[in-house]
């Protein structure tokens, strides 16, 4: 078992006898591009990944920008090791840059199938660095990414630590994780909340609120799309009354693991409806868990009742301190202050249609909840006919506003059929 | 609320509990586990996300008696990388407080560990 301090123990081409440079050889996952590792002198036999890969995966091999005819095939390098191989009919010039190729990365071991969400990427990570993690300890975090389509991609080819591999997937689509936390990751801002709370703050608790400008940021831009560590598209968005209030604050996200615009718009989007305002980010202590066999800790919701406090409600807890002696448990809240900043898309690298930036928020308002169905500049889609799991209709309000009764929105995925006079409809998931 | 216990799960796995901890031992320790009362400190589990700047690496660090050296003869191999937890019998269930590795075992008389998720 490794710390996640420790690096991952990845293979060299060392391994392979008689090599100059001691290169990574790397792990991929999802649909990526990269350059191919040389296997031998030869310069015709090339290495895609330190790992089996679906057969006929990979789409394309470039030379010097050039397409050139190749084999993908998997097999045993000279160690035993399973390697997928890029056989090239003719030889790369000595000196010349390496073949770049675009595929598919490592196979779920279990199911045979590409693995791409974020969940199972962090799960092999574990795998390699050789620690026991069950894929079920992983399973609500998978739902939820799977919930907002989230999808991932990149290569493993450096020496960083097994933490420091898990921190880029979770900051490349908004995800907060720790050893401690209850399902180990969780989106953060915007994903959803637990549907209990496992505590409440009162008055009871003492409390250290703490607000701070630089905190606040109203424009976001996500880099992505990531060939060789080099972003090769961006997406910018921002909070538009935010700018003016505060002057622009720019966050710069470094998506390294996101290949898809539509999932670096969700993730500006919702970093962007949580940070574009003032944030009570709050030191609690004296909390207990309304159950002594159910430890606090982090991920899980806290129902937030405190007078000093004007913002009540249910929501996460980032941090918690457990005393074994006394039970309590002392952690910290990050609480939006005002109403949900407007949001828009200010530029984007890639053409993608605009109906792809339209999404919808939910708020629970006592039995009800209120859905927020968006355009993709932010702005409420006014009388749009809103069909929930294909058999609730209403109408949404000038706001963009409909209302269902919470017994409806049981805890799981429900699908949003949503149209709108003059554009094209579109269907989303929302995870309660 | 009972005290809790350190496993380390090196060769041999071996448990360490403070002389105050309750009774059933066995029950507490699990099998393969041979309990001593030599642990006299441990701190706080702290899981943080980054979200606030925090460090998700956490660690705890321990202090075990060792005044006649019993430390290195319970260990066939120093248990440094070993797997270790701490946990506690909370209303008759027993949990998991903190579970990690240990990066670090220092000391005489005292032994000063730390483990690291």
């Amino acid at each position: 078992m490794r710390a996640y301090t420790e690096t991952l123990p990845l293979r060299r081409t060392t391994v392979w006898g008689a090599f100059r440079d001691a290169k990574i050889i790397p792990h991929r996952y999802g649909r990526c591009s990269g350059s191919l590792l040389p296997y031998d002198q030869s310069r015709k036999v090339w290495v895609w990944a330190d790992h089996a890969c679906p057969a006929n995966s990979i789409e394309s091999v470039t030379v010097g920008g050039q397409e050139v005819a190749f084999l993908q095939r998997v097999a045993s390098d000279v160690t035993d090791h399973p390697v997928t191989f890029i056989d090239l009919a003719t030889p790369v010039d000595e000196g010349a840059p390496a073949p770049i190729a675009t595929g598919l990365g490592k196979m779920h071991a279990r199911t045979g199938a590409p693995i791409h969400n974020p969940a199972d990427v962090i799960h092999d990570l574990h795998q390699v660095a050789g620690n026991t993690f069950p894929e079920s300890a992983i399973d609500r975090f998978r739902t939820e990414c799977e919930a907002l389509s989230i999808v991932v991609a990149g290569t493993v080819d450096s020496d960083l630590q097994l933490q420091e591999w898990i921190d880029q997937v979770c900051e490349s689509i908004g995800a907060q994780w720790s050893p401690g936390m209850d399902g180990f990751a969780r989106i953060f801002p915007g994903g959803a909340l637990e549907p209990f709370a496992s505590a409440t703050i009162t008055a009871e608790n003492p409390i250290e609120p703490e607000t701070l400008l630089q905190n606040v940021y109203n424009a976001a831009v996500v880099n992505y799309g990531h060939v060789d560590g080099q972003a090769k598209q961006s997406i910018e968005l921002d909070a538009p009354e935010s700018v003016a209030e505060y002057g622009r604050r720019q966050l710069e996200v470094d998506a390294r693991w996101l290949v898809d615009g539509r999932v670096a718009h969700g993730l500006a989007r919702r970093l962007l409806r949580h940070r574009a305002r003032p944030n009570r980010n709050i030191t609690v202590s004296g909390m207990k868990p309304v159950s002594t066999k159910r430890l606090l800790a982090p991920g899980h919701t806290v129902d937030l009742q405190h007078p000093r406090i004007p913002t009540a409600g249910h929501c996460m807890l980032l941090s918690a301190q457990t005393d074994p002696i006394s039970g309590e448990c002392a952690g910290s809240i990050s609480v939006p202050d005002g109403a949900v900043p407007r949001v828009r898309l200010v530029r984007q690298s890639a053409a993608f249609e605009p109906e792809q930036y339209a999404g919808v928020e939910i708020e629970a308002q006592g039995d009800q909840r209120v859905l927020t169905v968006t355009d993709e500049n932010g702005a409420p889609l006014a009388n749009a006919r809103v069909t929930l799991d294909g058999e609730w209709i209403r109408q949404t309000d000038a706001g963009g506003r409909v209302n269902f009764p919470a017994d409806l929105l049981t805890p799981g995925n429900h699908t949003l059929l949503v149209e709108a006079e003059g554009r094209q409809s579109f269907t989303c998931t929302i995870v309660t | 609320m009972s005290a809790a216990w350190l496993t380390i799960y090196g060769r041999p796995t071996r448990a360490f509990y403070t002389r105050t901890a309750e009774g059933g031992a066995d029950a507490m320790f699990g099998a393969g586990a041979s309990a001593h009362d030599t642990l006299e400190t441990h701190t706080v589990p702290d899981h943080q996300t980054a979200f606030l700047g925090g460090r998700q690496n956490s660690a705890i660090d321990f202090t075990i008696r060792n005044p006649d050296g019993e430390f290195g003869r319970l260990f066939a191999v120093i248990p440094i990388g070993a797997r270790a937890d701490l946990r506690q019998l909370r209303d008759g269930e027993v949990v998991v407080l903190f579970s990690g590795v240990v990066t670090q075992l220092s000391g005489d008389t005292t032994i000063e560990g730390t483990v690291q998720a």
